[in-house]
């Protein structure tokens, strides 16, 4: 029997770390994640969870330690943000290279520079090619349901790769709302004890894991990697549809809302989605043909899903919460736009919310607005468009120096 | 659905009192309600906000309020500190202060305004200038949360068991509250 409790975001994946029943935490603390770190030491101390908490001095300690602990035979954890991910960099590839299912919660927030608190998915999106599965989650109670299912999903036999769980920084971390939380029994009903099953650190069979390899072996290791995330699509839906037998709750891989038949539909990602769909409902009640479609597993994408949903749609907006410098569009853009390579499509890629600027109801109707406008032929949307950039960019911080006016520029 | 914002000073507990009734109309009234706090550089003193929504359905944006039906005002010094407590408000918003007066500067406005001393009943009963939980209580005044469930909420929350100091502060400035 499930418990309704008003959780914040990162409460709600202690409670699904805690579940799944970690044996390892080492976690070093870093905004908006540190209640994830001051959380589960608490627990350790008071015997609420029974598990060995190792205090690092970094992150990329800390997830060494989790793969360490993790090789050993147990489900170990930890949890960052932002530049803390970053320094895991080198790391990320040894978990997911091992084939080490480790499952870590990342609370998504901007990168330097300049520095920010705040969420933006560009701490992720960085890392998208890490070999890492990503899941990004809308709500509080997807942020548990979601760890959850990473477990069963890494775990699986056929995948054995890690997983991240991307929850936006404060609008999901920090935000309270009604999460139901299954019982010990449910969980252990759902999620067996972690047993290894490939890799591993055992006296009795002892053996090589990361060693040097040389080029002929390489290749086919990494096409291992490869096929293991190949096997989620298989692998998930039968996982989602377990969990909604068991829990009553459905899980996505990818989200709609009025897709069919839509003029134009605005892909979304993370917790933006409920705006979007706010800003999409009124708008379907003055006529307009709009949908919007959320990607939840980001790694490994779900190409053919979205291909299909897309496929018909005359004007296909990409909401990026990360800029992609550099790039034609961003990194979510460019994966929709090749999932669904329909040439009469018109594809927009949009940029918006970096450093934690609330993504509105208000903007989303703007996002729309401008869909509306390349729908019409009023605009031709080839050139990335930034939904909540202020008039003022061009000159906010740029000083005159030695005589160069807007040296920058 | 109704929605609140709550202003106040770094220290007063802004976002606690948003996770009071949001625990107290969700958990105790069974309904759904999500508070989400705007953190700036976290500092006491500085002014912050937290957004609270309440509804009988659950709640699927993840934005902050920008159109609140209540304001409740945890010090009304943030006005001096440039916060603009009218932004995005009509003459429908309801305005709530922990003030011993009502502000002057809601003389000549047409909205609802009410106002309690919750500082000074802090300092009575806790023993600190920490107004939050007795802005909760003043709150139920507006008989959308029921004051019993500020109390459960307060209990919770803070782990006071009966007539705690916290649920007395709270129930004062319920009895205490007045129209201006």
């Amino acid at each position: 029997m499930h418990e309704r409790l008003l959780l914040d975001g990162n409460m709600a994946m202690v409670e699904a770390m805690r579940l799944c029943r970690v044996g390892v935490i080492s976690a070093y603390p870093i905004t908006p994640q540190s209640p994830v770190a001051e959380k589960l030491s608490e627990y350790v101390e008071n015997g609420k969870l029974n598990a060995e908490y190792i205090r690092v001095e970094s992150e990329h300690s800390a997830l060494s330690c989790a793969i360490g602990a993790q090789l050993t035979g147990v489900r170990a954890c930890t949890a960052t943000s932002s530049v803390g991910l970053a320094l895991m960099h080198e790391v990320l590839g040894v978990a997911s290279g091992c084939r080490v299912p480790v499952v870590m919660g990342i609370i998504n927030r901007a990168l330097v520079a300049p520095w920010s608190l705040w969420c933006d998915h560009q701490d992720t999106m960085a890392e998208r090619d890490s070999g890492w599965i990503q899941i990004y989650a809308k709500s509080v109670q997807e942020v548990f349901d979601s760890m959850v299912v990473a477990y069963r999903l890494a775990e699986h036999k056929d995948v054995q790769s890690p997983a991240m769980v991307c929850i936006d920084g404060f609008f999901l971390s920090h935000t309270s709302e009604v999460a139901l939380i299954p019982s010990q029994e449910e969980i252990d009903d759902f999620l067996p004890p972690y047993q290894p099953c490939n890799a591993h650190l055992s006296v009795d069979n002892p053996m090589f894991v990361n060693n040097l390899i040389p080029s002929s072996e390489f290749c086919e290791m990494r096409y291992q990697q490869k096929e293991g995330l190949d096997h989620v699509k298989e692998v998930l839906p039968a996982i989602h549809a377990e969990f909604l037998e068991k829990f009553g709750r459905e899980q996505f891989t990818v989200e709609q809302y009025c897709c069919e038949g839509a003029d134009m539909v605005l892909v979304t990602i993370g917790s933006m989605f409920g705006a979007a769909m706010q800003a999409a409902g009124k708008l379907r009640k003055q006529g307009k043909k709009v949908g919007v479609l959320r990607i939840v597993l980001f790694r490994p994408f779900p190409y053919e899903i979205v291909g299909e949903i897309l496929r018909d749609v005359p004007v296909v907006g990409v909401l990026d919460r990360s800029a992609g410098l550099g790039a034609q569009g961003a990194p979510l853009f460019t994966e929709v736009k090749t999932a669904a390579a329909n040439p009469s499509t018109k594809f927009v890629s949009m940029v918006g919310g970096l450093g934690g600027r609330d993504l509105s109801t208000a903007t989303m109707e703007n996002a729309f607005s401008y869909l509306e406008d390349v729908y019409n032929g009023k605009a031709d949307g080839k050139a990335q468009k930034w939904i909540d950039l202020k008039d003022n960019y061009g000159t906010l911080r740029l000083k005159n120096i030695g005589g160069n006016e807007l040296c920058i520029k | 659905m109704i929605q609140i914002k709550i202003y106040g000073l770094g220290g007063q507990g802004v976002v606690t009192c948003g996770k009071i009734l949001a625990h107290a109309f969700a958990i105790n009234q069974k309904q759904f309600a999500q508070t989400i706090p705007a953190y700036g550089h976290e500092r006491r003193g500085a002014p912050v906000n937290t957004s609270l929504i309440l509804d009988e359905e659950p709640i699927l944006t993840k934005t902050f309020v920008y159109q609140p039906d209540y304001v409740m005002v945890l010090d009304v010094s943030v006005v001096d500190r440039g916060i603009d407590i009218f932004e995005g408000t009509d003459e429908e918003t309801v305005f709530l202060f922990n003030a011993p007066a009502l502000p002057e500067f809601m003389k000549g406005r047409k909205n609802r305004a009410f106002f309690t001393d919750a500082t000074a009943i802090a300092r009575k009963n806790i023993k600190r200038d920490i107004p939050n939980t007795g802005m909760a209580g003043a709150f139920a005044a507006m008989e959308i949360i029921s004051i019993e469930a500020v109390y459960s909420a307060i209990q919770y929350l803070f782990s006071e068991k009966g007539d705690g100091r916290n649920v007395k502060g709270a129930r004062e400035c319920f009895e205490t509250i007045r129209e201006g």
